[in-house]
């Protein structure tokens, strides 16, 4: 089957599903960053993951993941917190988004403080949202952790050896 | 102390204590068996929590087993600074063959003799003629699937069951491997491909780090202690800490002293003999603590060599994408989890080179996983980024190299100066360094990873040659109570039993004077079960 008609009928299955990995989202009140740097950080993790076909990190409530986390292990806390106040330095919430994906790459390419902002809050948002089953089974079309009877391993292998 | 209740104590329920209750209570002797655990209950396994559900599980406060939390609050370990190690534990039934990777190699004649050749440090004290038996004896009892190789690296068993299916990236990496000149064999795993022995097999739900709910992978607790109870000559006492071996004015064992973990006591219990089976960081520790007049280094350790010459492998990961796969739909990529083709060493002593030993390459981790870890090492992120790691996710293949770190004096287990545990019992320090030995086969081992690579047409994700996984990371831990002819220069004879005090017997990992670069459950089963047998034979011979 092609993969496209496949992914459509995921989406559509999908599209049928509530977002169920977090209650609703107007609904979380983080524990561990104050609104105003929860707000931030919702925005940064659905520029790292949008929406496409598939629901974006904000949706699916990943820096809602993200606060509930840290209120139990608060290793990279202080990254993400001096991160978050550098965006707001730099009026983050304000902006329209060109801006906020230039300061993004910014961060990205740059060094020090705001790169380790970058690298961490990347690193957390991709942990959070391909483990839930929006990320990981709608958008990536994981199949695994099933009952098999036999496993049929490679099944377009013919094709691999012509493909040299 | 009263007279002796029990023929044997053996301290520990993993592989090798397992084995050794297993052996010793066919024989007929009359076995207590000590573990600082509890039971693992395979219902309370997540082996079949989709990963979108377990924080739901968290925040309803459930867990999954934490096999790995109790070693580190009830005997936590120091490094020296710069000197990181990361021990792993776990105390409870059965130990880490509860969540072990189940790779199955046999030890081939080659890595048996080179440290005679080579001189470092000291010989085995066993051929592979010795041990070849007990291997075709262990793949029968516990079931190994694999392929019908053969080589003088990796010696052949007529006894595996048929290997997993190959995934699409481990046909490509086969090829490629293949083409730059490298023989890729089928993985040899303690994994059931097929009902064996009254087993279930595997289901192929690739979640067997989490526990298997089946038991479709060799464990102690299903595989060797089920049998043992049913002889009605085992008796097992949970939650008991292991401090001692204690001996008599002249230095013979006599019994054990352990902990009540639940309740704090102090115990003793009195045996004729002693089997210490605990791993090799614990086994250590309990022997180095056991001092005594007779025996002020540590039971049995007058050639101090107890403690020294700590080794395992060292290792690294390279992780790469096969173009003829992007965009691929995903497929189920399950299996048996890890690993169905291994790299196998290559190098022989003979070649001109500029290190001892060598090392072989696993393949674990290829094709469409769990999680979307890889996308970390990706640049970028956004629409186009989403776009990549989709299209990249059926792609993933990785290369983790294993090769053998050389045992040196320097690196040890100590309890010298150490904090004590909660009752009083000195915990342990770990010494560990890489020597000049690995520092020169870690370029090779980078040079034959990118060599594939290339032959492949992989497109790797950034990686930095000459990076490492953390030391210890490959949980192999060896050489701290080594076996060994001369017992100036070795604390345990060929079966393992202690030289200065033959009713003590060391089974597990500790006892190999040198890691090899293959993963040891299978040979540490069959070193058990062999020391066992002459065990047995010395008990009915009335000399031990």
């Amino acid at each position: 089957m092609p993969q496209t008609t496949r992914r459509q009928a995921l989406v559509s299955i999908a599209a049928g599903l509530s977002v169920r990995s977090l209650p609703a989202q107007d609904a979380y009140e983080p524990v561990t960053f104050s609104p105003e740097e929860f707000d931030l950080l919702g925005i940064v993790v659905d520029l790292i993951l949008p929406a496409s076909d598939t629901p974006g990190a904000r949706e699916v409530g990943v820096h809602a993941m993200i606060d509930e986390d840290l209120a139990k292990s608060s290793d990279p806390l202080g990254t993400l917190r001096n991160g978050l106040a550098a965006l707001r330095a730099e009026g983050f919430a304000d902006m329209d988004m060109p801006e906020r994906v230039a300061i993004l790459t910014r961060f990205e390419e740059g060094s020090g403080e705001n790169k380790d902002f970058f690298e961490t809050v990347k690193g957390l948002t991709i942990d959070a949202y391909y483990a839930t089953e929006v990320g990981l089974v709608q958008e990536l079309g994981y199949q695994g952790n099933t009952y098999l009877d036999e496993f049929p391993g490679c099944t377009h292998g013919h094709e691999l050896e012509d493909a040299d | 102390m009263a007279a002796a209740d029990h023929d044997v104590v053996i301290i520990g329920s993993g592989a090798s204590g397992g084995m050794a209750a297993w052996n010793l209570t066919r024989k007929g002797a009359k076995v207590l068996m000590l573990e600082a655990g509890e039971r693992f209950e395979r219902a309370d396994f997540w082996s079949h929590v989709k990963p979108w559900e377990e924080r739901e599980r968290r925040r309803r406060g459930e867990r999954s087993p934490g096999f790995e939390t109790l070693p580190l609050r009830e005997s936590p370990y120091e490094t020296l600074a710069g000197q990181h190690f990361l021990l792993r534990r776990v105390w409870g039934v059965g130990g880490k063959t509860n969540i072990w990777g189940r790779v199955s190699l046999r030890y081939g004649d080659l890595n048996f003799k080179e440290p005679a050749v080579d001189g470092w440090e000291i010989p085995w004290p066993v051929s592979y003629n010795d041990i070849a038996p007990y291997y075709d004896n262990v793949e029968k009892l516990i079931g190994v699937c694999g392929g019908a190789d053969d080589s003088k690296f990796l010696p052949g068993s007529r006894h595996h069951l048929p290997p997993p299916n190959l995934r699409c990236g481990e046909v490509l990496l086969r090829k490629g491997a293949e083409k730059a000149g490298y023989t890729v064999v089928n993985g040899r795993r303690a994994v059931l491909t097929q009902e064996h022995r009254g087993r279930a097999k595997c289901h192929y739900c690739g979640a067997c780090g989490k526990g298997c709910d089946i038991g479709a992978f060799f464990n102690s607790r299903d595989y060797l202690l089920e049998d043992a109870f049913a002889t009605g000559k085992l008796e097992l006492r949970e939650n008991a800490i292991v401090s001692h071996v204690l001996t008599d004015e002249d230095g013979t064992a006599s019994g054990v002293r352990y902990f009540e973990r639940l309740t704090g006591e102090e115990r003793t219990v009195a045996a004729k003999r002693v089997v210490v089976a605990a791993s090799a960081v614990d086994s250590t520790r309990i022997l180095l603590n056991s001092k005594s007049s007779a025996h002020p280094n540590g039971i049995g350790n007058g050639s101090d060599v107890i403690g020294r010459y700590l080794c395992e492998q060292f290792r690294f990961h390279v992780y790469a994408f096969a173009p003829q796969l992007y965009g691929r739909p995903a497929t189920n990529d399950d299996g048996i989890s890890g690993g169905h083709i291994y790299i196998p060493r290559f190098e022989s002593p003979e070649e001109k080179r500029d290190y001892m030993r060598g090392f072989g390459i696993q393949l674990w981790g290829i094709g469409c996983g769990s999680n979307a870890q890889f996308a970390k090492r990706m640049s970028g992120f956004g629409l186009d980024f989403k776009r990549d790691v989709r299209k990249s996710y059926p792609a993933l293949i990785q290369m983790h190299p294993y090769g053998e770190v050389l045992p040196y004096r320097h690196n040890r287990i100590a309890v010298d100066g150490t904090p004590p545990d909660r009752f009083g019992v000195p915990t342990i320090r770990i010494e560990y360094r890489l020597g000049e030995n690995e520092r020169k086969m870690l370029p090779r081992m980078y040079d034959v990873v990118e060599q594939i690579l290339h032959s492949m047409r992989a497109e790797p994700l950034p990686y930095q040659r000459g990076d490492l996984d953390e030391l210890g990371a490959a949980i192999h831990e060896h050489g701290t109570c080594r076996m060994g002819e001369d017992p100036k220069r070795s604390a345990l004879n060929a079966y393992m039993q202690m030289h200065e005090v033959p009713n003590v017997f060391v089974v597990d990992g500790s006892a190999f004077p040198t890691p090899t670069e293959k993963n040891p459950t299978l040979s540490i089963l069959a070193f058990a079960w062999r020391a066992t047998d002459y065990m047995a034979e010395q008990m009915r011979l009335s000399n031990i």
